[in-house]
Parts: structure tokens; C-alpha cells; sequence
């Protein structure tokens, strides 16, 4: 019923037009209209006056009412036409959004003027920041993840995090056969194995992931290399097999 | 789940920030959102509405969607291997595509396979399919047939590949680093500029390979097969512990064992001794070669053409070979074995 044709055109215009009518015929109606016209300046004046039912006027009356009627008519065609234009632009307009959105479809239905960067960071609120002025918002993702980093202030080194400053070149690589009888590359440290658990693009990710992981209780570590950072997490069970990688003999 | 975090994810989103890794969404309103290829990896969603949520190739490895409302939810190709979905709701939501495994958990009577769903493990069937720019490392897919499967841009680190059928497939850019390709058929696979090294690739099929751009440093080449068409990095020398095959090679003794070599042309060329055990030598040229002494236990001889090839003490038991024309219309005829 919000969006009916009857709601956005038809009612519109039917009240303009019986606004347009009433305004009209008013000074036919008024028993005021006489004090009124005296107070008004020299055209309006007359043009009241002659509008009025007296014996007078009482042609001149009829006439009146039908140019009355005539013009809320117009009145109502004119507010209709408006309507019915505004809506197709309107209609234009949202079928030009859709367009951009099914274009840009692996961004999240919000539109970046409206999300409040007073928000999301705190300290700009006092001063509003035009629109070419906004921040560059640096998040940290550890309040934000599920046991947060933060809540383990002791590991505020990478070395107590768990991140080793050796590349992976530096330690014994294994292949390993868990209780699942799937083999996974792994690296021995200290007469444990650490299975390969994902690799991630700098030392904040490999970070706030092996702390994650420490917090479920498992032992992580992550080493170096030119790409970034691997992190392994150590086998809770011995393996059931256990296959060293083979030699790199054959280099270029 | 507060509203604080909500809008510390539109904000991130929106400056460009696709890493979500472990991100606590639960009991979130997150319905009609569009979040396809964005990293979930162990994010929480319980409880959370993401109806009609757009998750398409989206990262959820391991993430939690119990009690979620995924009704109409767009989970195509999405990852969601060791994710728990137990509980969620999964009416309408499309999963065409996605990857799972052994230790995702669906809710109760929910059929993977049904779903198009595609199972990530040892052995699986996934020819022809696409899984360019996904995070498989570590992966155990021994004996999967990829053949022509789309793997360009994948992290492929310690992914466990051996035995694999990788013929055609597309895997260039791809991070291979420390990637077990044991045996693996690589026959006319392009490998453009990926990432090999510390790569295991003994006895891997590289007949027809593309490795132009490849990162071979401290990858293991030993026993591994090419060809003249094999097009290796610029500058790169050939390891002579790696089997030329061509007409008239030398292959005394070499170990092709399971090998694909299927059209191969190895006329005139000395695999006496050789070991062929199941190897697919369908449609292959042998002509004149010498196979004295040669194991063929089991290999596929269909189409091989053996004429003047010398079969002195050659291993032939259990090898499958055609028969001419007059003969396999006699054994049909007969419904008899030769």
C-alpha cells in the first residue's frame, strides 16, 4: 500500500485540488470575505469582491465557480504529472543503484558517507572533519578477536609470542601421518612436531594468530621467510609416522 | 556481540581491510551483507543472522555457524572445511561449489554431496574445477584427480600432492613451496612463475610442462620426466638425474613405475631393465625400443605400438593389451580370453 500508484500520485493531486477549490470558492463561502476584500490593496480587492455572492454579481458568480472548478482540475492534473515525473527519476535512480551494487558485489550494502568516523575513533569526535579530511582508520583487530590478544600482556614480544626469528631452512622438516592417516608437512623443534598451520603476511598477523591459538590451548610458533610468516602448531600426539623431508641436493 | 564491532568491520571493509581472521560475529545482524571473498578464517557466527548474506569464495575455514540463520545465504565456493555448521540453519543457502572435508560439521541429515559440495581430501575427483586463488596449504590431496583444474594464484605451501593428476592443469603464480609432487602427472600443466622451492617433484611427469618464471631453488627434480617440450625457467640447467624422454633416449633401468605416458614417443629408445610397472603407456610409441628385461607388470599397452621392439624376458603379466582387429572379434566372438 506505501508504494501504491493511488498513495504517491492520485491522493497528491486530489488534495491539491481540493486545496486549489477551496482556496477559490472561499470568499463565496465567508461571511469575513467582505471585511477582508476592504483590507486588501486595489486588484485583490476587487477580484474578491467580485467573487462574492450578492445579487449583484450573481452571473458574474456562476462563472466564477465553473473557472473555480476548472482551475482545482488543472490544479490536480499539474500535481499528478508532477508525481508521476518525480517517481520515474526516483525509480531511475534506484535501478542505477542496483546497477553499481551488482557491479561492486563483494562490498557490504553501507554506504561510506554515512558510517560515523567519530565512531570509530573516538578522539576525533570533538572536532567534525569535512569530507576530504577523514581519517585513515587503523584498527586493532585483537579487541576484536574471539579471546582477545590484549588480555596477555606478558607476550609482548615476538619471541614470547611464539614467533621465531629462524627460517623454516633452519629446522628439520618432516612429513607426518596424524591419527587421521593424512600426511601434512612439519617441522621439529626440540623433539616435538609442529604441524603446518597457515601462512601469514607479517609478523602482526603471525602474531595476534599464534597468540590466538595459545589462548585455545594449543602451542604455536611461526617462522620467517622472504614471503612472510608460517605458523605450525604443535601435535598434541605423537605422529604415527613420521618421514624426514627429503635432502635438497639439487639446486640451481 | 556488541554493536561497537559491527562498525568496526564496515569501517575496516571499507578502507580495503579483507583479513577478518578469527573475528568474534556472534548473535550479529549481518543479513543481506555482501562478503564474498573475504577471510573468515575461525571467525565466530553463532547465533548470527546471515540470511541472504553474500559469502561467496569467501575464507571460513574453521569458522563457528552454530544456530546461524543461513537461510538464502550465497556460500558458493566458499571454504568451509572444519567449519561447524551444526545447528544452522542452511534452507535455500546455496553451496555450489564449496569446499569441505572429514572434519566439517553439518547439521543433522544434511547431504554435502547433494549440495554440489566438493569433499578436499586424499583421492578426491575435482577435474576441472575451479579453486584459483584458495588457501589450500598443507592440504593432503595424494592421488586427486585435478586434472585440468583451475589452481592459478593458490597457496599451495606444504600442500601434499603426490601421485596426483595434475594433466593440464592451470597452477601458475601458485605458491608450491615445500609441496609434496611425488610421482605427480604434470603433463602439460602451466606453472607459470609459481613457486616451487623446497618442492618435492621425484619421478613427477613434466612432459609437455610449462615452468617458464618458476622458482626452482632447492626444488627436488631427481627421476622426475620431460621432454623436449617441457619449456623450464630461462638459464636453468637441467639436472642430469632427471630421464630425457625421447626417441632413441637412454632410460637403461630407470624407475617410470605408474608413470602417464600416454602418447608418449619413445621409438628406438633403451629401457632395458627398466621399470614400467603400471605405467599408462596408452597410445605410446615404442617402436624398436628395447624392453629386455623390462618390468610391465601391469601397464596399460592399449594402442602401444611395440612393433620391432625387443620383448626378450620382458615382464608382460597382467598388462593390458589390445589385440588385432581379427583376434578381439574372435575373443568377443567366442566370449574367451587369449
Amino acid at each position: 500500500m506505501d508504494n501504491s500508484p493511488f498513495r504517491r500520485i492520485v491522493l497528491p493531486a486530489l488534495l491539491a485540488s481540493s486545496a486549489g477549490f477551496a482556496a477559490l470558492t472561499w470568499p463565496m463561502a465567508s461571511d469575513q470575505a467582505v471585511q477582508v476584500s476592504d483590507r486588501l490593496p486595489e486588484p485583490l480587492s476587487l477580484w474578491v469582491d467580485s467573487a462574492l455572492i450578492t445579487h449583484q454579481h450573481k452571473e458574474f458568480s456562476i462563472r466564477y465557480i465553473g473557472f473555480a472548478i476548472m482551475s482545482s482540475v488543472a490544479i490536480g492534473i499539474g500535481t499528478a504529472e508532477a508525481m508521476r515525473s518525480r517517481q520515474g527519476r526516483s525509480q531511475r535512480h534506484q535501478s542505477l543503484l542496483d546497477e553499481v551494487l551488482k557491479a561492486a558485489g563483494d562490498r557490504p550494502l553501507v554506504d561510506p558517507s554515512d558510517i560515523d568516523y567519530a565512531v570509530a575513533k573516538p578522539e576525533a569526535a570533538a572536532t567534525p572533519l569535512a569530507e576530504t579530511e577523514r581519517p585513515t582508520v587503523t584498527l586493532d583487530w585483537s579487541s576484536l578477536v574471539q579471546g582477545t590478544a590484549q588480555s596477555n600482556p606478558q607476550a609482548s614480544t615476538p619471541a614470547e609470542a611464539g614467533i621465531l626469528s629462524t627460517t623454516l631452512e633452519d629446522h628439520a622438516l618432516y612429513h607426518i601421518q596424524g591419527a587421521n592417516q593424512q600426511q601434512c608437512l612439519a617441522l621439529a623443534v626440540e623433539g616435538e612436531y609442529y604441524r603446518y598451520y597457515r601462512n601469514r603476511p607479517d609478523v602482526d598477523k603471525a602474531q595476534r594468530l599464534v597468540q590466538q591459538l595459545q589462548l585455545q590451548g594449543k602451542k604455536a610458533i611461526a617462522t620467517v621467510d622472504d614471503s612472510g610468516y608460517i605458523v605450525w602448531v604443535r601435535e598434541s600426539e605423537p605422529p604415527q609416522q613420521a618421514v624426514p623431508w627429503p635432502e635438497l641436493a639439487i639446486a640451481h | 556481540m556488541n554493536l561497537k564491532t559491527l562498525e568496526h568491520l564496515w569501517t575496516a571493509f571499507v578502507e580495503g581491510e579483507r583479513d577478518f581472521t578469527g573475528i568474534n560475529l556472534a548473535g550479529a545482524d549481518l543479513n543481506h551483507w555482501s562478503l564474498a571473498r573475504v577471510d573468515f578464517w575461525g571467525a565466530d557466527f553463532s547465533r548470527a543472522n546471515l540470511t541472504q548474506a553474500n559469502f561467496r569464495r569467501a575464507n571460513l575455514k574453521q569458522a563457528q555457524f552454530s544456530d546461524a540463520k543461513l537461510s538464502g545465504a550465497d556460500l558458493r565456493w566458499a571454504d568451509l572445511r572444519e567449519a561447524v555448521l551444526v545447528g544452522a540453519d542452511l534452507d535455500s543457502a546455496r553451496l555450489e561449489g564449496a569446499l569441505y572435508n572429514a572434519r566439517t560439521q553439518f547439521p543433522k541429515g544434511f547431504n554435502p554431496g547433494e549440495a554440489h559440495m566438493w569433499n578436499l581430501e586424499p583421492g578426491a575427483t575435482l577435474a576441472t574445477k575451479d579453486l584459483r586463488e584458495r588457501d589450500l596449504g598443507g592440504t593432503d590431496l595424494t592421488a586427486a584427480d585435478l586434472s585440468g583444474a583451475l589452481l592459478v594464484n593458490s597457496q599451495l605451501f606444504g600442500v601434499v600432492l603426490k601421485k596426483a593428476n595434475l594433466l593440464s592443469a592451470l597452477m601458475g603464480d601458485s605458491d608450491l613451496r615445500y609441496a609434496d609432487l611425488r610421482q605427480a602427472t604434470l603433463m602439460l600443466a602451466d606453472l607459470r612463475g609459481a613457486d616451487l622451492r623446497g618442492a618435492d617433484l621425484r619421478g613427477a611427469n613434466l612432459i609437455g610442462t610449462n615452468l617458464r618464471g618458476c622458482q626452482l631453488a632447492n626444488t627436488n627434480l631427481e627421476g622426475a620426466l620431460y621432454s623436449d617440450s617441457t619449456q623450464f625457467p630461462r638459464g636453468f640447467q637441467v639436472p642430469k638425474t632427471l630421464h630425457h624422454l625421447a626417441p632413441g633416449a637412454s632410460l637403461w633401468g630407470a624407475d617410470l613405475s605408474g608413470a602417464r605416458l600416454t602418447g608418449v614417443d619413445l621409438s628406438g629408445a633403451n629401457l632395458a631393465g627398466a621399470n614400467l610397472m603400471h605405467a599408462d603407456l596408452w597410445g605410446a610409441c615404442l617402436a624398436n625400443a628395447d624392453l629386455s628385461g623390462a618390468n610391465l607388470l601391469g601397464a596399460n599397452l592399449l594402442g602401444t605400438d611395440l612393433s620391432g621392439a625387443n620383448l626378450n624376458q620382458t615382464n608382460l603379466m597382467q598388462a593390458i593389451i589390445d589385440l588385432p582387429g581379427e583376434r578381439a572379434a574372435m575373443v568377443s566372438f567366442n566370449g574367451q580370453t587369449a
